[in-house]
C-alpha cells in the first residue's frame, strides 16, 4: 500500500559535502572569511598556530568582531546543513550588544546562501571547534564536531552527536563579542609549498598563496570595502613565512599603462556598451592620443556585428555587469604590478566578493591565454600582464547562479551569454591595444633596428679604421726600415763631413715625420677602441699647448710662434684631442695666404681665463677670412686657404664631445684669431 | 760566411716591402737573415735553420692560430728568442700578448722597428758567443705551461681588430 519514504542521510554525507567536495583547502578558509563578513564582522583574524608543531598538532583559529551566535541561532543555523539564515535575511532575534555589526549585516548582501560552508571545515581538519556569542553578558558557547564521528556510513546524520558547553571560553580572543572557529588535527602541513608545478605570478608556499588569495577576495582595483579588515597571523618566526603576515591588503593598479572600464546594461534598443579608457600621461605622450577616451555602442539585433571588436549576442541574459581591465603594457609596469601583490588574471566579483575559480591561472574564462597560443605565443594582450575585475551582484544578475561546491557558476544560457559579452570586452580592448601600442612598437623597433644598424655603421666603420691603420703600418716600418738603412749608409759612405751632415740630417728628419705618422695612427688605433669619455683627465692646459706648437714647428720649421701661456691652469678635457685641435688651427694660421710685402708667417698662442672657461687663442698674420665662407667655417668643408678641407669641421666635431668649441674671434686684413673654448666644468653632451 | 752571417735572424711575414727592407738593412751590417712569408714555411725553414733569433707576425694569411705555431716553435728549441710584431693591436692585446711565456717581446711596428731588430739581432750574437746553460733555459719554458684558453682569447681579439 502506499506510504512515504523520507531522505536519512548517512552521516558520512559529511565526509563528500565538506571533504571532498572543495578541492582547494584555500576555499576552506575563505568560506570562513565570507561568514565573518556576513555576520556583519569589521575584521577577521587568520591565525596560523603551527610554529614547532607536526601537523596534527597544529591548527587554525578563524576569529571575528561580527554579531555572534546563541544557543538558539547556532542551532537553527549550523545544526541545517542547506539552510541558511542569511538566504531569508532574517534579522537576528532579541537584543544585540553589538549594534554597528548588525548594522553592516544588514547592509552586505550574504555571500554565502547555502548553508554548506561550515561542512567545508572537514577539508582542513578532523576537529573543529567553536566559540560565539552575542552579549557580553552572555558565556560563550562551545562547540565540538568531531568529523571522524561522520565516518560511519550505517549512522544517518542526524544520529551524530554534536557536543556542546558553556564552560570553554575561547583562548586569547581578540574580541569580546563575535565567533572564532578552530580547527585541529589538520590534514596539510601549512608550513609547505603547494604541491604541483609552479604557477607563474603565484607564491608557491601554502600561506604565500593563502594570502593571494585572500587580497582578492575583496575588489582590488576599487576601494576596499573600508568596513571589513582581513587579518593574517603566523606564529613562526620563519621569515620566509612571517612574510604573509599582516593585514592583507589590496593592491592599488590604477596607475598602471592602460586602464579600461566598460559597462554593459540592457534597454529596450539594444545592449549598451560604455567604456572609459585611460592612459598613463607616459602612455598618451609615447602614443600621441589622448589620455582619457570614451566610448557608446549599442548592440541590437539588427545589426549583432556593429562592435566590430566581436561578434557578441545582441542580448543580455546574465544582466547588467561592469568591470576594469588594467594592462602593463613595459616590462617594469608589470612588475611593479607583481610588487603590489595582485597577481594576473581578470577575477570575478559578486557584491564585492571573489568568485572562484575565475581569473587564476588555471581557468581561462576569458580566453587570453587560448589567443595568445592560437598565435603562436604572439599576441597584443600578454595574460601575465593583464589585471582586472568583472563585477556582478546578486540582485541584478540573479540569473547567474554559484555552483554548491563554490566552484563557479552553474553553466547555462545566461552564464554563457555572460561569457560571451566578457569575452568582446577583452577582445576590443586587446584590439585598442594593438592599434595603439603594439604598432607604435613595431615604430620603435623600427627606430631601435635603425639605431642598431647605425652602430653597426659605426662598429663597421671603427673595423674598416683598424684596418686600415693596419695596412699602413706595413710599408711605415719598410720606411722607417729603408730610412735606418740611409743612416748607416750615410755613415759608411766616403762622403765629405758636410754631406754627411746633410744625409744624416736628412734621414734624421725623414725618421721624425714617420714617427709622426705613427703617432697619428696609435691616436687612431686607441680612439677606435675607447669611448672618448674614457680619456679625459686632468693636465696642465700650458702642457696641450706646447706639445702641439712643438709638432707644428717640426714640420713648420719657417713658421714663427710666439707663445703667451700665462700662469698654470688645470683643465679636464681629452688632451689627445685637444692637442690635435690646436695643432690643427694652428697649422691652418701657418698655412694661412699672405700678402707677398708680409714678412714670414707668424703666429702667436695665448691663453686666456674667462668667467666659466680657459680658451686658447691663435692668431696669425694673414690676410683674414672671407666673411663669403666664415660663417659655415666649421660646420662645412669650408677652407681658409683658398681649397676643400675639412680640418676646421674635423676639429669643431672632435672638440664638441668634450662640451668644447671652436671659433672665429676676429678676423681682417692684419689676420685671424681662433679661439678655442674649454669649459672650466666638463660638458658632455646628453 | 762570417759567424753572424751563420747566426741569422728569420723574418716570418707576409709584408715583401718590410721584408725587403729588413734584409737590406741585415746585409749592410753583415748580420744573416732568413725569410719565410707564412707560419707553415716559417716553420719548415727554423727546422733546417734553428736560428738565434725569430721575428714574427701575428696577421699571416692561410694560417691558424699563429700563437700556436709560435709555441710549437718556442718547443723546439727554447734558446731561440722569438719576437711578435704586429701592426694592429691594441693596448689590451699587447697586455695579454705580453703575459704569453714562449714570447719574448712584442714590438709594433713602427719606423723604429728596424732599428729595434737591429738591435736584437746584434744582441743575438752576443749571446751565441757566451756560455749557456741550456738547462736552465729548457727548464725554464718547460715549467711554463702553454695557456690554450689565452691564446684562444688572444687570437679571437687580434682577429676582430684585423679583419673588418
Amino acid at each position: 500500500m502506499p506510504g512515504f519514504f523520507y531522505l536519512r542521510p548517512s552521516a558520512r554525507l559529511q565526509r563528500f559535502l565538506g571533504r571532498e567536495l572543495i578541492a582547494d583547502p584555500n576555499l576552506a578558509i575563505i568560506e570562513f572569511v565570507k561568514n565573518a563578513y556576513d555576520a556583519g564582522a569589521s575584521e577577521v583574524r587568520v591565525e596560523f598556530r603551527i610554529e614547532g608543531r607536526s601537523k596534527d598538532r597544529q591548527d587554525i583559529r578563524i576569529t571575528d568582531n561580527g554579531v555572534g551566535m546563541d544557543r538558539d541561532s547556532f542551532e537553527a543555523d549550523w545544526m541545517h546543513p542547506g539552510y541558511s539564515y542569511k538566504a531569508e535575511n532574517e534579522p537576528t532575534e532579541g537584543l544585540n550588544a553589538n549594534e554597528e555589526a548588525e548594522r553592516r549585516r544588514q547592509a552586505r548582501v550574504p555571500t554565502g546562501e547555502k548553508g554548506l560552508g561550515r561542512l567545508a571545515a572537514g577539508r582542513l581538519g578532523d576537529v573543529l571547534h567553536v566559540f560565539t556569542r552575542k552579549r557580553l553578558a552572555d558565556d560563550w558557547l562551545h562547540v565540538k564536531f568531531d568529523w571522524k564521528l561522520f565516518a560511519d556510513m550505517n549512522k544517518s546524520l542526524e544520529e551524530v552527536p554534536i557536543e556542546y558547553d558553556f564552560d570553554h571560553p575561547p583562548s586569547k580572543s581578540p574580541y569580546d563579542i563575535g565567533t572564532r572557529v578552530l580547527i585541529g588535527e589538520l590534514t596539510i602541513d601549512w608550513r609547505g609549498k603547494v604541491p604541483g608545478r609552479k604557477v607563474r605570478g603565484r607564491s608557491d608556499i601554502r600561506l604565500g598563496r593563502l594570502r593571494e588569495d585572500l587580497m582578492i577576495l575583496t575588489q582590488p582595483l576599487s576601494p576596499v570595502r573600508r568596513d571589513f579588515a582581513v587579518y593574517l597571523e603566523i606564529d613562526s618566526a620563519d621569515p620566509e613565512l612571517q612574510q604573509f603576515a599582516g593585514e592583507v591588503k589590496a593592491g592599488a593598479l590604477s596607475d598602471l599603462d592602460y586602464t579600461c572600464e566598460f559597462a554593459v546594461s540592457d534597454a529596450p534598443d539594444g545592449v549598451h556598451v560604455k567604456r572609459t579608457i585611460t592612459r598613463t600621461e607616459e602612455i598618451a605622450e609615447l602614443t600621441g592620443g589622448d589620455r582619457v577616451t570614451e566610448e557608446h555602442l549599442v548592440v541590437t539585433g539588427d545589426r549583432p556585428d556593429q562592435d566590430p571588436a566581436a561578434a557578441r549576442p545582441a542580448e543580455l541574459l546574465c544582466g547588467p555587469f561592469r568591470g576594469v581591465f588594467v594592462y602593463s603594457v613595459r616590462r617594469l609596469s608589470a612588475e611593479r604590478a607583481g610588487a603590489l601583490g595582485v597577481p594576473p588574471g581578470i577575477f570575478l566579483y559578486r557584491d564585492g566578493v571573489r568568485v572562484d575559480p575565475y581569473g587564476h591561472h588555471e581557468d581561462d574564462w576569458l580566453g587570453a591565454y587560448a589567443r595568445k597560443a592560437a598565435h603562436q605565443g604572439h599576441a597584443a594582450v600578454q595574460p601575465t600582464q593583464l589585471q582586472g575585475y568583472i563585477e556582478i551582484s546578486k540582485a541584478k544578475n540573479s540569473t547567474l547562479v554559484d555552483m554548491s561546491n563554490r566552484q563557479g557558476i552553474v553553466e547555462d544560457e545566461p552564464f554563457a551569454n555572460f561569457v560571451a559579452h566578457a569575452r568582446a570586452e577583452l577582445w576590443r580592448f586587446e584590439t585598442l591595444l594593438l592599434d595603439e601600442f603594439q604598432e607604435e612598437r613595431w615604430r620603435l623597433s623600427q627606430e631601435s633596428k635603425a639605431q642598431l644598424s647605425a652602430r653597426s655603421r659605426v662598429e663597421y666603420g671603427i673595423a674598416l679604421t683598424r684596418s686600415f691603420i693596419h695596412d699602413l703600418r706595413q710599408p711605415l716600418a719598410a720606411l722607417g726600415t729603408a730610412n735606418t738603412s740611409l743612416g748607416i749608409l750615410a755613415e759608411a759612405a766616403g762622403a765629405s763631413a758636410p754631406l754627411r751632415a746633410k744625409l744624416l740630417g736628412l734621414q734624421d728628419r725623414s725618421q721624425g715625420y714617420l714617427r709622426e705618422m705613427e703617432t697619428i695612427l696609435s691616436n687612431a688605433m686607441r680612439m677606435s677602441s675607447e669611448a672618448p669619455v674614457e680619456n679625459i683627465s686632468t693636465f696642465p692646459l700650458q702642457d696641450a699647448v706646447s706639445g702641439a706648437v712643438s709638432e707644428v714647428r717640426r714640420y713648420m720649421p719657417e713658421l714663427e710662434v710666439e707663445l703667451d701661456i700665462g700662469q698654470h691652469v688645470d683643465v679636464t678635457s681629452d688632451r689627445t684631442i685637444l692637442e690635435r685641435a690646436i695643432r690643427l688651427v694652428l697649422t691652418n694660421a701657418a698655412e694661412a695666404p699672405r700678402p707677398d710685402y708680409r714678412r714670414g708667417a707668424w703666429a702667436k698662442v695665448t691663453v686666456v681665463k674667462t668667467a666659466d672657461a680657459h680658451e686658447v687663442h691663435i692668431s696669425d698674420n694673414g690676410t683674414g677670412i672671407d666673411s663669403s665662407i666664415r660663417d659655415g667655417l666649421f660646420e662645412t668643408n669650408n677652407s681658409t686657404k683658398g681649397r676643400p678641407g675639412a680640418g676646421l669641421m674635423t676639429t669643431q666635431q672632435m672638440l664638441r664631445v668634450f662640451g668644447a668649441s671652436c671659433c672665429v674671434l676676429t678676423s681682417g686684413p692684419l689676420g685671424t684669431t681662433f679661439a678655442i673654448r674649454i669649459p672650466s666644468k666638463l660638458e658632455l653632451p646628453k | 760566411m762570417t759567424r753572424s752571417a751563420e747566426l741569422s735572424t728569420l723574418l716570418i711575414d707576409d709584408n715583401p716591402g718590410f721584408a725587403k727592407e729588413l734584409r737590406s738593412l741585415f746585409e749592410l751590417v753583415d748580420l744573416g737573415f732568413d725569410y719565410a712569408d707564412s707560419w707553415d714555411a716559417g716553420l719548415r725553414k727554423f727546422r733546417i735553420g734553428s736560428h738565434e733569433l725569430v721575428v714574427a707576425d701575428y696577421n699571416l694569411p692561410r694560417s691558424a692560430n699563429g700563437l700556436k705555431l709560435l709555441a710549437r716553435l718556442k718547443a723546439l728549441r727554447p734558446s731561440t728568442r722569438f719576437i711578435l710584431i704586429s701592426g694592429a693591436l691594441t693596448s689590451e692585446a699587447e697586455s695579454l700578448v705580453e703575459q704569453l711565456t714562449f714570447v719574448d717581446r712584442y714590438l709594433a711596428k713602427s719606423p723604429d722597428l728596424g732599428q729595434e731588430l737591429l738591435d736584437e739581432a746584434k744582441a743575438a750574437v752576443v749571446r751565441a758567443g757566451a756560455e749557456t746553460d741550456w738547462r736552465v733555459v729548457a727548464g725554464s719554458y718547460v715549467g711554463s705551461p702553454v695557456d690554450e684558453t689565452l691564446l684562444e682569447r688572444i687570437d679571437e681579439l687580434l682577429r676582430q681588430q684585423i679583419k673588418p
